[in-house]
């Protein structure tokens, strides 16, 4: 049983439509110390699979290599503050089932869990009620989503 | 696996009361007490999958209790006596009665089925459905906001043996994008958010199925703030051989497409509530539009093989309502619900039965047709399951594992429901008349145009894929540069056939002031649109979509009242038949101790079927020296009315000279009259114009800007082809209408006042400009 978190993430020198247009959510929520905002995909697959299958998956299924890098299992080692929003156990991940569907087509015939996030990766000055505040009024909806703030 | 039995034999009425409350039944003490009694009659305590099943399918959002109730009205018009009036069922003596009354034969289905259908040819009929998801989109704006596309899609494809989806129109209505983020209450959520969730939820959706969104509105006021609006309309076509459904006794139940899970539990139920900051994550439904559009695919072809009797949509209630509305046809049937596909293991018998898990439909198979549908199905990938079959027991009868957990008598189920009675009272309000003084028009025409209600929804619209399916005729961006505002949409559905489809819509914010004038002026709006475009007044239905705050006061059930008339008054005057409708009340937000309730606000939808698309024309200015000319009557109102005979005078004789060719360019009056419409035109061709307010047909006007900037009624403003003015002319004549000024090369606006010249003279590069920089670049 093994655990792997792959992160997707633009480029830098591709245009990254979703990263630029939730830093003018921020700014627009009055916080305009925030200096720069990564958006990365996030994808959670736990089960019976080994590293070489994981990288099979990442490439052929989950990233798009032109504007898009991978990341498996190492985190940034930038300094900043990032916030991952997942949806809540019960609520349907639907890109989580279409991933399942795309393993099972791409014949990797495994038991697996599938689960989907987001990761916020922030630099600038920041309070923590800012970052709260940025993570429940604009990342993410605690109805159905829940979120983790790593330092 | 779990069955509770709920105690409601010994049951107090406060008891009964908290039990309604407690499980979210949102059944009234009658209710209940009729409910305790059919009970006492059997004898025993009814079983949670049991209850369930009633308060869905009793729920307001089911059976549309207030609108149906009777209602004594009392009213009195200005100078008048007071008067009363007794409706029986409110909806069935106003806006159905119109509908009966005019007996269109061209009407082939309405009020029904899942949507209103009208006949397009020969062979092929048009359906059109129009719904509403507000309580999911205030909590979460993507997935409710796609969930509602999503929902009424599937009422398209389970309307008649089903029809093809061509088009969706959205129309919304949110709190001001700029309102102060420290005065949002919490768990609101701030309207920027609202506003960029909806219409990314819209957008991901509708373009993932395929279907065109090509018409919409949106509507700014901080009296949505709190309960935003999300309307979401969808058009099909089915051929007319397949628009009715039936249901035989030893039918199949066959589920096909998403699986349940505890997503949207008590949506039907919920929506009868008021919102308040504590919500559940199960009230909201999560879509997948993929699936969705598997089984669109996959179903057509069942459909047209003949494989099926009937087919409908799991909605509100889930399957409780799917399958109790099909078993009416045979009176009966017979469920397991152990056999539906689960997303996750844990469910019990009552939330399977009532979860409104997306992406699901039930088809009624004959037995030996089962094989054949299963392979079309499994062939894609798409999940289909047998539930169970029809049967004429006259009982619902629903299992799980042999064990039955549900027991009802199909005709308490469907006529059980004891009927309402209410007051209602209205008393008509004189409208003041409106007092701004400008001094400078060009600036006061600049500030309109780039105020949230006029400004260019360009941002909103580019997301959307308006052209997919290849049959947009009329765009909702039309003009030399493509940027200019449609004023409805053109489709031509057939690749053989220049017959088309025209949509449009009308919604305003009267309804804060007076119902009756909101609901005219709609209706008006909407025809206005479509006869702009070429539609045909004489092939054109309605839908009515109410949404209301609250309904607790005689007074606020009074506007109800009134607006139900409104809707009769026009109908009769346009002869214009309602073929499809829904209201969601309630939507109302408890801050503490306070509620919270939005304008009235009813949406009409038009749709007519023209013979000919050739003939349709846009609303940009085509070429220098043609005449301009105003159709309509302008006066100076705040609260504007319909002056019925002369507003049909004016809209058929229109519509003829537009058939005739003798048109160039049409635009309706509406939000900023004469001046925006005029600026409007001007800018989307890229030529000027210049008019004289002094030719304008007034009524007790004497300030240019009362001229300019009046909202009056079924006024249109008509750029003539110089050839064909004496046409023109001839065609209007006794209608009220005038020519205005002309179409310049020079690309200005200018306009000469009453007693002044160019009260207004502006370049148009800078009027479109104001127009477009509000929402320009929103991102």
């Amino acid at each position: 049983m093994s655990n792997y978190k792959i992160l997707i993430e633009h480029k830098d020198n591709a245009l990254d439509a979703e990263s630029k247009g939730t830093l003018k959510d921020i700014i627009d929520l009055g916080l305009k110390t925030v200096k720069s905002i990564k958006v990365s995909q996030i994808y959670e697959i736990s089960g019976d699979i080994s590293l070489h299958e994981i990288e099979e998956i990442s490439n052929d299924l989950l990233v798009d290599p032109i504007t898009q890098k991978i990341t498996i299992n190492s985190d940034s080692k930038e300094s900043g503050i990032a916030i991952e929003v997942y949806y809540k156990s019960g609520v349907t991940d639907a890109v989580a089932d279409t991933v399942h569907i795309g393993i099972k087509d791409m014949n990797i015939d495994k038991d697996v869990k599938v689960r989907t996030g987001k990761r916020y990766f922030l630099k600038g000055k920041l309070s923590s009620t800012n970052v709260k505040n940025i993570a429940e009024k604009i990342l993410s909806n605690t109805v159905v989503q829940e979120y983790v703030i790593r330092q | 696996m779990e069955i509770k039995t709920i105690d409601i034999l010994s049951a107090s009425e406060t008891q009964l009361q908290e039990m309604s409350k407690k499980y979210l039944l949102s059944l009234n003490l009658e209710e209940m007490l009729v409910v305790q009694k059919y009970f006492k009659d059997l004898g025993k305590n009814p079983t949670d999958v049991e209850i369930e099943t009633i308060a869905q399918t009793w729920s307001e959002h089911c059976k549309h209790k207030t609108l149906t109730s009777s209602i004594d009205f009392n009213y009195t018009k200005i100078g008048g006596k007071p008067q009363k009036k007794l409706y029986k069922n409110l909806l069935k003596d106003t806006i159905f009665k119109i509908t009966k009354e005019l007996n269109k034969k061209w009407c082939i289905s309405v009020f029904q089925d899942n949507a209103g259908v009208i006949e397009f040819d020969d062979k092929d009929a048009v359906a059109f459905k129009v719904e509403t998801h507000n309580h999911p989109s205030a909590i979460e704006p993507y997935g409710g906001a796609g969930t509602g596309i999503g929902g009424v899609i599937r009422d398209i494809l389970g309307v008649g043996l089903g029809a093809k989806p061509i088009m969706n129109t959205d129309i919304f209505c949110f709190g001001p994008d700029n309102y102060p983020q420290e005065k949002v209450p919490k768990g609101v959520l701030h309207p920027k958010r609202v506003f960029k969730g909806v219409v990314s939820g819209v957008r991901d959706y509708g373009n993932r199925m395929g279907i065109p969104t090509s018409n919409g509105t949106i509507l700014f006021d901080e009296g949505y703030i709190h309960n935003p609006l999300v309307y979401c309309g969808t058009v099909g076509m089915l051929p007319k051989d397949k628009a009715f459904k039936k249901v035989l006794p030893g039918d199949i139940i066959l589920a096909v497409g998403g699986k349940t899970g505890r997503d949207g539990i008590h949506g039907a139920t919920f929506s009868s509530l008021s919102l308040d900051e504590n919500v559940s994550s199960t009230v909201v439904q999560i879509g997948n539009p993929i699936v969705e559009k598997k089984v669109l695919d996959t179903m057509l072809i069942a459909r047209d093989k003949n494989l099926y009797n009937a087919v409908t949509d799991c909605g509100a209630g889930g399957f409780s309502s799917a399958i109790g509305e099909l078993a009416i046809f045979s009176n009966g049937a017979k469920v397991h619900l152990e056999k539906a596909p689960l997303k996750y293991k844990g469910l019990q018998p009552w939330e399977i039965w009532i979860s409104e898990a997306q992406e699901r439909m039930v088809f009624a198979v004959p037995k030996n047709n089962l094989e054949e549908i299963l392979k079309i199905f499994t062939d894609e990938d798409v999940e289909a399951t047998v539930l169970g079959e029809f049967t004429n027991t006259g009982k619902l009868e629903v299992f799980y594992d042999s064990k039955i957990v549900c027991s009802l008598d199909m005709k308490f189920l469907h006529d059980g429901i004891p009927k309402r009675h209410k007051s209602a009272v209205w008393n008509e309000k004189k409208s003041a008349v409106k007092k701004i003084k400008s001094k400078n028009l060009t600036n006061r025409l600049k500030e309109i145009l780039s105020s949230l209600n006029v400004c260019s929804k360009e941002w909103v619209i580019r997301q959307y894929d308006h052209e997919v399916q290849a049959q947009t005729v009329i765009k909702p961006l039309v003009g030399v540069k493509n940027d200019g505002p449609s004023d409805a949409a053109v489709l031509k559905p057939l690749p053989d056939s220049d017959k088309g489809i025209v949509v449009s819509n009308g919604v305003n914010l009267y309804g804060k002031k007076d119902a009756y004038s909101m609901a005219v002026s709609a209706i008006d709006e909407a025809l206005r649109n479509l006869v702009a475009v070429g539609g045909n007044l004489k092939k054109t239905a309605l839908l009515d979509n109410f949404c209301w705050g609250a309904l607790d006061t005689p007074e606020q059930l009074g506007e109800i009242v009134m607006t139900c008339e409104a809707c009769y008054d026009m109908g009769k005057v346009f002869e214009t038949p309602f073929i499809s409708g829904k209201d969601s009340l309630n939507n109302k937000y408890k801050l503490g101790s306070k509620t919270v309730s939005i304008p009235p606000t009813l949406l009409i939808s038009a749709i007519s079927v023209i013979d000919d698309i050739k003939k349709c024309i846009t609303m940009d200015l085509k070429k220098s020296g043609n005449p301009v000319y105003i159709v309509g009557l302008t006066k100076d109102e705040v609260l504007p009315r319909v002056d019925f005979e002369n507003a049909k005078k004016q809209m058929t004789a229109l519509q003829e000279a537009i058939e005739q060719k003798t048109v160039d360019s049409c635009h309706d009056c509406s939000d900023g009259g004469i001046a925006v419409s005029c600026s409007e035109m001007c800018f989307s061709g890229g030529l000027g114009m210049e008019i004289n307010l002094k030719n304008v047909p007034a009524e007790n006007i004497k300030s240019d800007e009362a001229i300019l900037f009046s909202e009056s009624n079924s006024r249109f403003i008509v750029e003539v082809r110089k050839e064909k003015e004496k046409d023109f002319n001839r065609i209007l004549q006794g209608a009220n209408f005038a020519k205005i000024g002309q179409v310049v090369k020079n690309k200005k606006f200018i306009v000469n006042g009453l007693r002044k010249k160019s009260v207004i003279d502006s370049d148009i590069s800078e009027l479109k400009n104001s127009w477009q920089k509000t929402l320009g670049n929103y991102d």
